[in-house]
């Protein structure tokens, strides 16, 4: 492997881990230094991962390893362009998130035991994107799903200890089953690393294809396929909304990670299309697709709602990878980018209306756009780029997942997303039309703009909204770019 | 500056004042009118200085800009139709100044109506499909705002009508920008001719994505339902705007697509021949029930908006002849652009008489005016002029633009006769005279009669009457120099699309004022006298005869009623029919997304079933595992007991053959002391015997010898001294029986003794 020594992968992922440490003495003496010590962690954190840029763009890969660590298979930290990409997404979401947890947590309470599982999270995460091996990257992927269950249950309500169960059993079924197939491959490959030219199994057998149904069942629990979701319409609306767009936005991701690593560095697209794998993996993003923009028009629960949007979405990006042509890719990674935005962006300006009115009905939120303009407005900009109007980023990943459809010869699919886009229309929609229009004139009246939310709750969704705008329209778009190279490297992996 | 500058200051300054004036709060009600006239002609002024400051063609294009680039052309078709779009902005905007006086919310209407001009320019400007798409998707988002802008009941409805099928049309239409993206591996309008007509079924499919797409947006039947309900709802200078110009988008769309790309004038191949026929005839249908539905319309403004689903019919039938291999192009093209301008024009200009009207009566319908002829000449007489222009009376524009597109019919008749074609002449002919009725009837509705208006204001605003002068004006001037405007603007527009030099010149020499012509237009007026017979001569007189001749009310209007309904029941059908048809397929849709739901709650419960059966196994198992459990104890229990009872039994064992062997002991002592003993005996026996012998041998040696002095101790002596230097009652000769019977003894003297006393 000609990647470069570094070690900032290493320090990316553990420092949020580390950082846990000090905060667990820190939070006892006041909850304002716990909170901007979170923040100050995090934002490092991004800092870190953003560093890693010019050693990514000028070797390509970047790590350090060491086999000594839980032998057989060995820890190693490496960095891509794929994995760099999706850790800044991860960071830099995480980072506003606990800049919106602020005000959020203080009002909900409970905050000494939220940041240490946030900070832990995000370093599981991020140990999931910046790791080199599969075994790593399964501890870091358990590290993560674990502290994101008390993210979940947080509210101890009863719904969110039931949600949280089934989050906790699904998830440790997903795990089991990820473990099974990486011990196939380490038994059949004899080593277990992500880099490119090292594909782990040669034939489709039976063997390889147990372990590829272990991997599918594995990160597709993660990632909130069909017939695997069911958790995800459960667990991401009880929690409370920065930890939800967290789950939703970024921790979806790790699973959509997975896959990726699995199809084009475990098996290989040469591999997955001359087994006829790949069918199975179309069959079910196109079921996932239908089925999650479907069920959302009927949810009345705002957070519901946003959940179900973002199982569809994911059907898109399963059907990214599964059409195996370089614009499908490409377009997978960039609408994991788009996704994170838009659906942060949702979920954290939906927290805010439950944050100030205190209801999770759409039904009840009827003129919300007066009282909240600030907030709605970033709302409907993210609700527009999930229905895929130009010039938003999600209009983007559509036409790029499009091209990559017609590519593989497969229009149907351009049709389900088209089809899609139409569902999402129809339940954002509503949202934004009752928040704005239809309102009694002596309700009408506008709130003074900004007065609405804490600065430190309206500036993170606003600069999520933006990014909607900024990386769909202006040319110099860098996730678009490191999609394309990443795509390039993957499909170059193949050969 | 150059030309691309300009072009896109056009487009940003109405994009940019939209936003500023949404986001800055205006105090004066005013001022957010006069920003927007402002801004507006601001962006009219730069096209033209676009236009006619450089006066060629200029393509550029926005490298990077939402991943495929953005471009632009200015060129003499893009130029017409913006320099169209944005002059009747303008005229829209003047209108505003003092129409929107009685509205609310009017800086949200203004901001936008100049969002919705930058939509518009951005489409027609646009160089490329993708660039088109994005602001026709602006341009719809923007004008729904503009179409609910009451916030009544029926506003809203309208409202979401419009939106949903917008963006249906929309992502339909986004499709066939894929489809054709893939297939040519580019966007731009330059580069795509004949890129696509290898794979007819790719074609076909592509062609009826873009037929859907803009075929909302222009209002085509069987797509036009949104049309009727959200033209009239939305403030008049809206209306105007959405009948005048927005719904040319779609016919500018159609006519991009399908002329310049799929059935190019070179080669129109399979796709002119399949598209012509299917656009000559939703055409045609779109003109008769546009034109039939305007007719039994009882508001004004439900009128003039049936009536623009009847003239975009126009312009389509006349996109359908275009592309139809058999004849000439040049008059179908020549005649949908030339009736686009002339629409926009006369369209415009009704609107704004009709809501000037509204301004002071806050009514529309036809039963409560009449009579304000009278009252507001300057409202009637540019209404009559533009009435006229859109009935195709000589002398007014519409005139020379119907008599091209009716001499796109004879034409392709004449170059391949067929009875399909002679029916569609006819047809247009019918559709022509509808028109005259229904502009008939809304004339008279409005303007003649007696009515008391003496309560409004007998001047109108200048504000509002300016461009109605303006339109009527622009009706009459063109409809008295139609070759001039046709050699000014539609031949170079024309060129555009390609035609060439002989086609161009041809057009140039065609002659609307033929006896030909004029005679054509005459029988249209004929018929339409006839087809007024058949219709209003009942219901004219039950609605002008005054009140108090009720009985030809009670008698006449149920009469005039049952007869229009004859007449136009299947007309309404056919609407409510397709009406109902989207609501089916509405509700369809939502039994479907029901039905996955259900199928999504099924594969919860089976999760949830699942658990619960491993659950109950797991107890199962639990209560198994524990009465196993509890039979070992007790096993175990009872085992003990039995080893407990081996153990009491070992023990006595034990202890019998301990005693066996202490009484084997004793026994063996008691042998050993009988065997010392008979040691001792026959140790006795043989000193006896000893001394027997030496005894005898005494007695020998007595018998031979002296006999010893001294006799020795007797044995019994001796025995006794031995006995008691070594006594045999030793204490350890005590054994257990003697201590039990001294015990015993024991105890029973001690019982004397305690009894004795």
């Amino acid at each position: 492997m000609n990647s470069v020594y570094n070690y900032l992968p290493l320090w990316a992922t553990l420092f949020p881990v580390l950082a846990t440490v000090p905060l667990f003495f820190v939070e006892r003496r006041s909850a304002k230094i716990r909170d901007v010590f979170a923040q100050a962690v995090t934002g490092i954190t991004l800092l870190l991962v953003a560093l890693m840029y010019p050693y990514v763009r000028d070797h390509g890969v970047i790590g350090v390893s060491y086999p000594g660590i839980l032998p057989p298979f060995g820890i190693s930290f490496r960095a891509d362009i794929l994995g760099f990409m999706l850790a800044l997404i991860a960071a830099a979401v995480w980072f506003l998130a606990t800049v919106y947890s602020k005000v959020y947590i203080g009002h909900e309470g409970g905050g000494n035991r939220y940041y240490p599982f946030l900070l832990l999270s995000l370093g599981g995460c991020l140990g999931v994107f910046l790791t080199g091996d599969f075994f790593s990257l399964f501890v870091f992927f358990e590290l993560m799903s674990l502290a994101s269950y008390v993210l979940v249950v947080h509210e101890e309500s009863d719904a969110a200890i039931a949600a949280g169960y089934k989050y906790l059993i699904l998830t440790l079924i997903g795990g089991l089953a990820l473990f099974f197939g990486i011990v196939i491959a380490f038994e059949v490959a004899g080593n277990v690393d992500i880099a490119p030219g090292n594909l782990l199994f040669a034939e489709p057998n039976r063997l390889s294809f147990i372990a590829f149904l272990a991997f599918l069942v594995g990160f597709g629990m993660k990632m909130g396929i069909f017939p695997m979701h069911v958790w995800l319409p459960d667990a991401h609306p009880v929690a409370p909304s920065p930890a939800s767009a967290l789950l939703s936005g970024v921790m979806l991701k790790t699973g959509a990670y997975g896959m990726i690593r699995v199809v084009y560095n475990v098996y290989g697209p040469e591999l997955i299309a001359a087994a006829g794998w790949d069918t199975i993996l179309l069959v079910l993003a196109g079921i996932t697709i239908f089925l999650g923009s479907a069920v959302a028009i009927a949810q009345t629960d705002i957070k519901r709602r946003l959940a179900y949007s973002s199982i569809g979405q994911m059907g898109y990006v399963l059907l990214g990878i599964a059409l195996l042509t370089e614009n499908g890719l490409t377009g997978t990674t960039f609408h994991i980018f788009s996704h994170a935005m838009m659906k942060s962006t949702l979920f954290l300006a939906a927290g805010a209306i439950i944050f100030k009115t205190g209801t999770r009905k759409i039904k009840e939120m009827a003129g919300i756009g007066f009282k909240m303009p600030v907030t709605l407005g970033c709302f409907t900009l993210a609700a527009l780029a999930m229905i895929g109007i130009p010039p938003l980023n999600g209009f983007i990943s559509k036409l790029i997942l499009s091209m990559g459809a017609l590519d593989a010869g497969k229009p149907a699919f351009v049709f389900l997303l088209i089809l899609s886009s139409l569902m999402n229309g129809i339940y954002y929609l509503p949202i934004i039309i009752s928040a704005f229009f239809g309102v009694k004139k002596e309700e009408r009246k506008w709130s003074r703009a900004f007065s609405e939310l804490k600065p430190s709750m309206w500036i993170p969704i606003a600069v999520l909204a933006a990014s909607c705008l900024v990386f769909g329209l202006l040319p110099i778009n860098l996730p678009l770019k490191w999609a394309q190279i990443a795509a390039k490297a993957l499909l170059g992996a193949g050969n | 500056m150059s030309a691309e500058a300009l072009i896109l200051a056009a487009i940003l300054t109405a994009l940019a004042g939209g936003v500023i004036t949404f986001l800055f709060p205006v105090h004066s009600r005013r001022l957010a009118g006069i920003i927007n006239l402002a801004v507006t002609a601001l962006s009219f002024l730069l096209v033209a200085a676009a236009w006619f400051g450089f006066r060629h063609s200029v393509e550029f294009s926005l490298p990077g800009f939402l991943y495929l680039g953005l471009s632009f052309q200015l060129n003499a078709l893009t130029a017409f139709f913006a320099l169209l779009f944005a002059g009747a902005w303008v005229a829209a905007s003047i209108y505003s100044l003092q129409y929107m006086e009685h509205e609310d919310n009017q800086r949200r209407f203004y901001a936008f109506l100049q969002l919705t001009l930058a939509g518009c320019l951005g489409v027609v400007l646009a160089a490329d499909l993708l660039t088109l798409f994005l602001f026709f998707e602006m341009m719809t988002f923007c004008s729904w705002v503009l179409v609910l802008h009451q916030e009544n009941r029926d506003a809203m409805e309208a409202g979401n009508l419009y939106l949903y099928l917008g963006v249906i049309g929309g992502l339909v239409l986004l499709m066939g920008v894929f489809l054709l993206y893939h297939a040519a591996g580019s966007v731009a309008f330059a580069a795509i001719p004949g890129a696509v007509a290898q794979n007819p079924r790719l074609m076909i499919a592509m062609g009826i994505c873009f037929l859907i797409g803009f075929g909302i947006k222009a209002g085509m039947v069987p797509l036009h339902i949104w049309l009727p309900k959200a033209h009239p709802v939305a403030p008049t200078p809206a209306s105007a705007l959405l009948s005048g110009i927005m719904i040319k988008t779609g016919a500018y769309g159609l006519l991009r697509v399908f002329y310049s790309i799929l059935a190019p004038a070179a080669n129109k191949g399979l796709a002119g021949a399949v598209f012509g026929v299917v656009f000559l005839w939703l055409g045609l249908l779109t003109m008769l029930l546009g034109a039939f539905l305007a007719l039994q319309q009882r508001q004004a403004k439900r009128t003039l908006a049936y009536s623009s689903v009847s003239q975009i019919g126009y312009i389509i039938m006349g996109l359908g002849a275009a592309l139809l291999p058999a004849g000439k192009d040049l008059y179908g093209i020549s005649g949908m652009l030339f009736h686009i301008l002339n629409h926009a024009v006369f369209k415009t200009t009704l609107f704004m008489c009709v809501g000037a009207i509204y301004v002071y009566t806050h009514t529309l319908e036809y039963d409560h005016l009449g009579g304000l002829g009278r009252k507001y000449p300057g409202v009637l007489v540019p209404f009559a002029v533009a009435a006229l222009g859109i009935a195709g009376a000589p002398g007014f524009n519409g005139y020379a633009s119907k008599t091209f597109l009716h001499h796109a019919l004879t034409d392709l008749y004449h170059y391949q006769p067929s009875w399909w074609l002679w029916l569609a002449e006819k047809l247009f002919v019918v559709a022509s005279a509808l028109t005259i009725c229904y502009f008939i009837k809304l004339f008279v509705n409005l303007f003649l009669g007696e009515k008391d208006w003496s309560h409004l204001p007998d001047r109108m605003a200048p504000a509002l009457q300016i461009p109605l002068w303006l339109g009527a004006a622009t009706v009459a001037t063109i409809g008295l120099f139609p070759h001039r405007v046709v050699r000014a603007l539609i031949i170079p527009a024309m060129d555009v699309l390609g035609f060439d030099a002989g086609a161009l010149d041809y057009v140039a020499h065609i002659n609307v004022w033929n006896w030909h012509d004029v005679w054509g237009m005459a029988i249209t007026a004929a018929v339409a006298g006839v087809i007024l017979l058949l219709i209003y001569k009942f219901k004219i007189d039950s609605l002008v005869f005054p009140r108090w001749l009720s009985v030809e009310k009670m008698v006449y209007r149920p009469l005039a009623r049952g007869f229009m309904w004859l007449c136009l029941r299947p007309g309404v059908n056919a609407d409510s029919m397709v009406n109902r048809l989207y609501h089916g397929a509405g509700d369809w849709s939502m039994a479907l997304f029901r039905l996955v739901t259900k199928v999504d709650e099924t594969t919860d419960k089976a999760y949830r079933s699942a658990g619960d059966l491993s659950l109950a196994l797991f107890g199962l198992v639990t209560k198994v595992d524990q009465s196993a459990d509890m039979a070992y104890r007790t096993m175990g229990e009872f085992f003990a007991l039995v080893c407990r009872a081996a153990g009491f039994v070992d023990k006595g064992t034990n202890s019998a053959y301990v005693l066996l062997g202490k009484g084997t002991r004793q026994a063996c002592i008691s042998l050993d002391r009988l065997d010392q003993d008979l040691d001792a005996l026959y140790k006795g026996l043989g000193l006896v015997y000893t001394r027997a012998a030496s005894k005898l041998d005494l007695v020998e040696r007595k018998a031979s010898g002296p006999l010893p002095k001294k006799r020795p101790a007797p044995d019994w002596l001796k025995n006794l001294q031995t006995a008691l230097a070594k006594p045999a009652w030793n204490i350890s000769n005590l054994n257990v029986e003697a201590i039990v019977v001294a015990g015993a003894l024991l105890v029973v003297a001690i019982i004397l003794i305690f009894y004795s006393r």
